[in-house]
């Protein structure tokens, strides 16, 4: 015991007294956020995930526009019913320490996921067995038709450890993941994680020593450590700093669409949300378009169906239009022309705070108060998530909520947060939303392989979901990169997440 | 000519006249009360009043402190927060310095038991830095500005209790005090007639400077989300909820920030001015 | 000499057990429920009971206290409710960059509080005085967040003197956020020094000294410097044992992974495992350092031993 802490301090010790990195090739990456697990198979947010992704690879995976590529796995093939399907596996891939990638590393890791203890177990609920065919094949055997399956194994969810790590760390592999992509874990201490370049590495040259993920949620600090070239890369960047950096020749700028969603999560379990016209008086009281300007600095369009443009599948809704009479006169229609209390939750990254103030400035206008409730980002999701259906007590809130869909796909986009089997924990439905019909929409789409089918139910469920006003719709992202010059190679992903395995840094 | 005696007030009121700072101090907290005080009167906007199409404005005539990020006044919501931050800083010093007076002066005129049960909580409390000690009550209670001012108390108890305590314990023993006692005087009346008065400029000095104190705590704990509640014009949150603009729309920070600084300043020079006047060692 | 430690050691003791009990008990006024935390996102309510169990939850107050006690006193802290990870781990993780942090800062706050408090003290009444203490009173006027803000603008990013924020190990990195933090405490130490220097002053020894003609530079800094040194010592102990506990505001505008942050987030996750064991450490901190300043005041002045 004692001999465990004199490690632990000589760690912090050798950990402080660590020289700078020199003349080496080392990529600062400053976010947002900080890391919650390096743990594939127990991650749910977009950061952590995206890190991940940097060391481990899964069977299929995603280029930059978010279409699915082959990766561990050279081809797949699926039967017509859409319940069975083959892939041929890479040849010479080894982990980074050393074990050999092959199907046996694929069965250790999929019946991990089937294991139903971690996070993202759900992914693999579609699926009865894993067969090891051979060496180099493996064959997913659905219970029922899953037409988005290939989508599900390019989730980060899905990404391969090494078997010898599973069984040498057990739960504790997210402090020491291993896997075959082009950068391999160095430490993750306090916040800050670190990886170095993968020499080996069976996808080419990696270009440099190394990067770290430096958490700095203070936007101000964040944009001055770009600015003083002590980062190279920033993400978040805060919108409402683009003047300051605008102008800065060494700094430039990415902006992408994205597939991230913003929406106020409704608590549909209580009296007066559970009437939808009371949730459509939300939505026509919201002044979505003086919220993106003013909160968000403009870096964002107005939502206008419950899924992102660039998602596949996305139907065209008729957005909601700020109109302060329509709201009103449904809230006297529901009954509640004196309103009701709320508590308004909310991440306290500052531009979601603004965005939350001004939803509480513009839902007093119908009568809707209450406080806010501010926490960082990954006690606001603990909150959340620990609700459940049958809480004697569940307040009623408004939560500053968002997602993207890891996958690309409709499904993962809708059936998380809509259907009825996504209530906490096993999903991400915080709001409690249930209606029949949506459940059997998603499932619809969810069953097929075949994009024509797939493509008039997921219509069909927007159509039927956007008038229900579950949530209060806000708006899609448009995501702010920043970035040194010298820098090459980063680049943020739709999802919100990032790419770096073509880092570069130029002279 | 008559002479004008040398009264012990009259020699403090000398001493503080002379250091210029103090006086300058006194003056400026004289008219921050006078300006909170008639806020609703001199505020040329409700410090409310939204209007997204005047979002940043940079001061100018209409608005001579400009707009903060939702069109509101901020020359009307300084004006208001004056308000505020005396309000805050007044009572949460006050109901810790009344608390702590009462415990100091029973802890060190009693003695024995009871002392020790008093200085044992009090270092309790002493030992949690002030601001986490704020976090953690606001953590119990919920954010707000109500909380802030019960946090605050809190943590401003035990040096008021101390140094009542320690004036108290000299004071017992003082020429003065005894022959009270032997006059028959009720403990009571020792208590609070003889001795109290005595503790009291240490009391005032430390009471003004936890002024300040309260109202730079109010402002970390905004920072922090944990305090003024928007739409509340805190001067604290203010520059709280500006700090994205800094170099975009400075005037957003600066006026809050000023105004902070300054009333901070000014309490904390009269209270060191007060302290100079009162202590017969100082020139 | 002895017997004064023993003493003074002895009376720790009820202060630690006073502190114990409220650390437990303030940690369960914390509305939320920790079981349920902990058992994640699968649990049912059975697995809940099972845990709540296992965690000694469904105990009497009393007996929960006395087995955590038990379990401190072997160094075992529980495990964090939010990362799974052993407190120990946790705080031992944050521990040090805590410690580099407080002692950068109390190094500012003393290389500045003490100057100008001295200078104040020294030059009483006279202009050098005002200036003085109106420039470290501003260091306590200004909310250390704007403080540190400013300070990033100018000195990073415009000046390019020191890095902005975070902390990989390297020196410089604790410049700016030390100096943010020194410049509160500095404030204080400033008018502490001036009056403990006075009152030094006053004293009868340095008039002797005067008028035995000792040249006034040397009545200042070997007799009266050096006397008022020793409760200065003590206030600084304080104010060190104030910063042990971690400054949120500062770790927040500089990314500092500090115990301050820590425990902000373990307070909103009601991480009470994490929770009581930062609330023992602060304690333990104060009363270690408390007793520590009375050894070294017991050292350097013998009659406060006989006591």
């Amino acid at each position: 015991m004692v001999a465990k802490r004199l490690i632990m301090v000589l760690l912090c010790l050798g950990v402080m007294a660590a020289p700078a990195f020199g003349a080496a090739k080392d990529v600062i990456y400053a976010s947002e956020s900080t890391p919650k697990s390096l743990d594939p198979h127990d991650t749910t947010d977009t950061y952590s995930g995206a890190i991940e992704k940097a060391m481990l690879e899964g069977l299929m995976g995603f280029d930059k526009d978010l279409k699915v590529i082959p990766l561990l796995a050279e081809s797949y093939t699926f039967n017509s019913a859409a319940t069975e399907f083959t892939f041929k596996l890479r040849k010479g891939v080894t982990f980074h320490d050393g074990t050999p990638f092959n199907a046996e590393a694929v069965r250790v890791n999929i019946a991990r996921l089937m294991g139903g203890k971690l996070k993202r177990s759900s992914l693999m609920k579609p699926v009865k067995e894993l067969v090891v065919v051979d060496e180099s094949t493996v064959k997913f055997v659905l219970n029922e038709p899953f037409g988005a399956f290939i989508n599900t194994v390019a989730h980060p969810g899905a990404l391969m450890l090494s078997p010898a790590a599973i069984a040498k760390y057990g739960d504790q592999v997210s402090k020491n993941p291993v896997g075959t992509g082009p950068f391999i874990f160095v430490e993750w201490v306090s916040d800050t994680v670190k990886i170095k370049k993968n020499p080996g590495y069976w996808g080419g040259a990696v270009k440099v020593d190394s990067i770290s993920f430096r958490p700095i949620p203070e936007s101000g600090s964040r944009v001055a450590m770009l600015r003083a070239g002590q980062a190279h890369y920033i993400y978040p960047m805060p919108a409402e700093m683009l003047k300051v950096v605008q102008a800065d020749p060494k700094i430039e700028i990415i902006e992408r669409p994205s597939i991230v969603e913003r929406y106020l999560i409704l608590n549909t379990r209580y009296a007066p949300l559970s009437d939808p016209r009371v949730r459509q008086a939300v939505n026509y009281a919201l002044d979505k378009q003086a919220i993106i300007r003013i909160a968000w600095g403009g870096a964002a369009t107005e939502a206008d169906s419950i899924i992102p443009p660039n998602l596949q599948f996305y139907k065209k809704q008729s957005p909601w239009p700020y109109d302060l009479a329509k709201a009103k006169a449904l809230m006297k229609e529901a009954g509640f022309e004196n309103g009701f209390k709320v508590v308004f939750l909310t991440p306290n990254p500052s531009n979601r705070l603004r965005a939350t103030e001004m939803v509480q400035q513009q839902l007093k206008e119908i009568n809707i108060t209450g406080e806010i409730q501010s926490m960082d980002v990954a006690s606001f999701y603990n909150k959340l998530e620990a609700h459940r259906a049958d809480d004697p007590g569940l307040p009623p809130f408004i939560a500053f909520g968002g997602w993207s869909s890891s996958t690309g796909d409709a499904d993962w986009g809708i059936r998380p947060l809509l259907a009825t089997q996504a209530f906490p924990p096993a999903l991400s439905n915080f709001g409690f939303f249930s209606d029949k019909k949506v459940d059997e929409l998603i499932q619809a789409g969810l069953v097929s392989a075949d994009p024509a089918v797939r493509r008039e139910a997921y219509a069909k469920c927007q159509d039927a979901a956007w008038p229900l006003a579950p949530w209060g719709y806000l708006f899609v992202d448009t995501l702010i990169a920043a970035k040194s010059k010298t820098l090459k190679g980063i680049y943020p992903l739709p999802d919100g997440g990032f790419s770096v395995e073509q880092a570069e840094l130029t002279d | 000519m008559t002479e004008t005696q040398a009264t012990p007030f009259r020699i403090a009121w000398y001493k503080f006249k002379q250091r210029k700072t103090a006086l300058v101090a006194g003056i400026f907290i004289v008219l921050l009360v006078l300006v909170a005080v008639l806020a609703p009167v001199i505020a040329p906007y409700d410090p409310y009043a939204i209007n997204y199409s005047l979002s940043k404005l940079p001061p100018s005539a209409e608005h001579w402190a400009g707009t903060d990020l939702y069109g509101r006044d901020i020359l009307s919501r300084i004006l208001y927060g004056a308000r505020i931050s005396l309000a805050v800083g007044l009572t949460s010093v006050l109901a810790g310095a009344l608390a702590g007076v009462a415990l100091g002066l029973v802890s060190g005129f009693f003695g024995g038991f009871l002392d020790g049960l008093i200085m044992r909580t009090s270092d309790v409390l002493f030992a949690f830095p002030g601001i986490l000690l704020a976090i953690a009550i606001v953590a119990i209670l919920g954010p707000g500005l109500v909380n802030v001012v019960v946090a605050v108390s809190v943590f401003s108890l035990p040096t008021f209790a101390r140094i009542v305590r320690g004036s108290t314990l000299a004071l017992k023993e003082s020429l003065y005090v005894r022959a009270a006692r032997s006059i028959g005087a009720s403990r009571k009346r020792i208590m609070f007639v003889h001795i109290m008065p005595g503790t009291l400029s240490g009391v005032i000095v430390y009471f003004t400077m936890r002024i300040g104190t309260s109202i730079i705590t109010a402002a970390s704990l905004s920072f922090l989300g944990l305090g003024a509640q928007p739409p509340t014009p805190e001067w604290g949150a203010m520059l709280a909820e500006s700090r994205d603009y800094i170099g975009v729309a400075d005037h957003m920070t600066i006026f809050p920030g000023v105004a902070i600084f300054l009333t901070v300043l000014f309490f904390n020079l009269f209270g060191d001015g007060l302290r100079a006047a009162l202590d017969p060692k100082l020139k | 000499m002895l017997k004064y430690f023993l003493k003074r050691c002895a009376s720790i003791v009820p202060v630690l057990v006073v502190v114990s009990v409220l650390a437990c008990g303030f940690v369960r006024l914390l509305p939320g429920d920790p079981a349920r935390m902990m058992a994640g996102p699968d649990a049912d309510a059975a697995t809940i009971q099972m845990l709540r169990a296992q965690l000694g939850l469904d105990r009497s107050l009393p007996v929960q206290y006395v087995a955590y006690m038990g379990n401190v006193l072997r160094g075992d802290l529980g495990l964090s409710l939010k990362t799974k990870l052993p407190v120990f781990q946790e705080i031992s993780l944050r521990y040090l960059p805590t410690m580099f942090l407080a002692v950068a800062g109390m190094a500012w706050s003393l290389l500045f509080g003490v100057f100008f408090g001295a200078v104040a003290a020294i030059y009483n009444g006279k202009w050098q005085d005002h200036a003085a203490m109106l420039i470290s009173v501003s260091g306590i006027s200004l909310p250390q967040f704007w403080l540190g803000l400013l300070a990033i603008q100018l000195f990073a990013v415009h000046l390019g003197w020191a890095p902005v924020a975070g902390f990989t190990g390297k020196w410089s990195e604790l410049v700016l956020p030390s100096f943010t933090l020194g410049a509160t405490v500095a404030a204080i130490m400033a008018r502490f020094t001036l009056s403990a220097f006075l009152d030094v002053l006053n004293e009868e020894y340095i008039s002797t000294a005067r008028a035995k003609g000792v040249p006034e530079r040397r009545v200042m800094w070997k007799h009266a410097f050096r006397n008022a040194l020793i409760p200065v010592v003590t206030m600084a102990g304080l104010q060190f044992g104030f910063l042990l506990g971690g400054s949120v505001v500062v770790e927040t505008v500089f990314a500092w992974p500090g115990l301050g942050r820590f425990m902000i987030e373990a307070v909103a996750v009601r991480d009470y495992p994490v929770l009581q064991a930062l609330l023992l450490l602060y304690s333990f901190h104060f009363v270690f350092i408390n007793l520590l300043v009375d050894m070294v005041y017991a050292l350097i002045n013998p009659e406060i031993r006989f006591e």
